[in-house]
């Protein structure tokens, strides 16, 4: 059954770095900000930790961090006298999927270990082995 | 606002005849107890022990000799098939990507203009197996050998022929099979992790001093010197 929200003065497709920094400026100038995502959860942990995020085989050359083209894709035309083409294989436009890591499809980028993580891990090997 | 908080000179003539062997063996487990628990260590064979699991014995003659002229060794580094590219290749055929997988295979197919991207109905797997008996066609037609027994001048012949598009076949476009899965897999599976088979005891990396998977730099950043440290694989394994 279809579920009925609030009214949204503006509807924003994907959350990510241009959504979310385009959400925060129309929510302060006082717009009531329904923002849309897609997919599954992702976190920075166990989805991108290091080492396997700078995996450039399986992220940037299997595409493995953007949206599997086999279960749904576009199809690209010139103009409408056109015959639109599938888009089979990710290109130069590379549309992400799944909710959180927009920014982390750049392959090569991973999140920083603070120095207080690395102290609380090494921590805790020391004394549970 | 509302956000839901759940958010690349081998002996080309013998490769035909002896296809493996071609590197000492080595392999290693990533490092216990480094950053890398959450990954299982490596169980590919030594490159000595390997067999392909795809390619035939002919076409694995083809990978091996198409290898050997891509990414020669010379004075700079160490060539294509002495770091184990060739048994990349082949472990990629048993990934999701080369049943295509990750792309959009099905209808329509037509002929649309190159920045369309790829439109063929064609598989790497099915790339590599046409593209392969199609160039070996070729070359027993014309110079009466298959392209591994051909001469390393003939080869890199053939090779130049079809990169520029004037060696062609009715059966499958020879200059898409090597320009976008023959010479793209010979690139990665020579400078990729060596965890897939290639760049074996990070060769390449050394080559062209790329430290890896290395985490932080930080401590180097304004430093107007050469990073220091050789370089480290996904696994742990350091060069």
């Amino acid at each position: 059954m279809a579920t009925v929200d609030k009214p949204a003065d503006v509807v924003i497709v994907g959350f990510g770095w241009t959504g979310a920094i385009m959400a925060i400026e129309l929510a302060q100038a006082g717009l009531n900000v329904l923002a849309l995502e897609r997919g599954d959860d992702a976190a920075t942990v166990p989805n991108w930790a290091y080492p396997k995020v700078v995996d450039e085989i399986a992220q940037s050359a299997r595409n493995g961090l953007l949206q599997n083209l086999s279960k749904t894709t576009v199809t690209i035309r010139h103009s409408k006298n056109d015959r639109a083409a599938p888009y089979r294989q990710i290109g130069s436009f590379k549309p992400g999927t799944g909710v959180g890591g927009a920014g982390i499809h750049w392959s090569g980028v991973h999140s920083r270990v603070m120095p207080d993580e690395l102290r609380l891990r090494s921590r805790v090997i020391l004394l549970s082995g | 606002m509302n956000s839901n908080p759940s958010r690349r000179k081998f002996l080309t003539g013998a490769i035909a005849l002896t296809p493996i062997g071609v590197v000492a063996a080595g392999s290693s487990a990533g490092a216990p107890g480094d950053l890398h628990d959450s990954v299982p260590a490596p169980a590919h064979p030594a490159l000595a022990d390997y067999r392909p699991t795809f390619f035939t014995p002919s076409e694995w003659a083809f990978i091996n000799a198409a290898c050997a002229r891509l990414i020669p060794v010379d004075e700079h580094g160490p060539g294509a098939v002495e770091i184990g590219v060739p048994q990349y290749i082949d472990r990629q055929m048993g990934t999701p990507w080369a049943d295509g997988a990750i792309w959009y295979m099905q209808g329509p197919f037509f002929d649309a203009s190159p920045e369309f991207g790829y439109q063929s109905p064609l598989t790497p797997k099915q790339q590599y197996r046409l593209g392969i008996k199609a160039i070996d066609g070729l070359c027993q037609e014309r110079l009466k050998k298959p392209f591994a027994q051909l001469t390393p001048a003939q080869q890199d012949d053939v090779l130049g022929q079809i990169e520029k598009g004037s060696l062609t076949s009715p059966d499958i476009p020879l200059r898409t099979f090597f320009s976008s899965f023959l010479l793209k897999n010979v690139v990665e599976g020579y400078f990729g992790d060596p965890m897939y088979g290639g760049n074996k005891d990070m060769a390449a990396w050394k080559m062209i001093g790329y430290p890896g998977v290395r985490a932080d730099y930080l401590e180097w950043v304004g430093e107007a010197k050469p990073y220091p440290y050789g370089p480290v694989s996904i696994y742990g394994e350091r060069g």
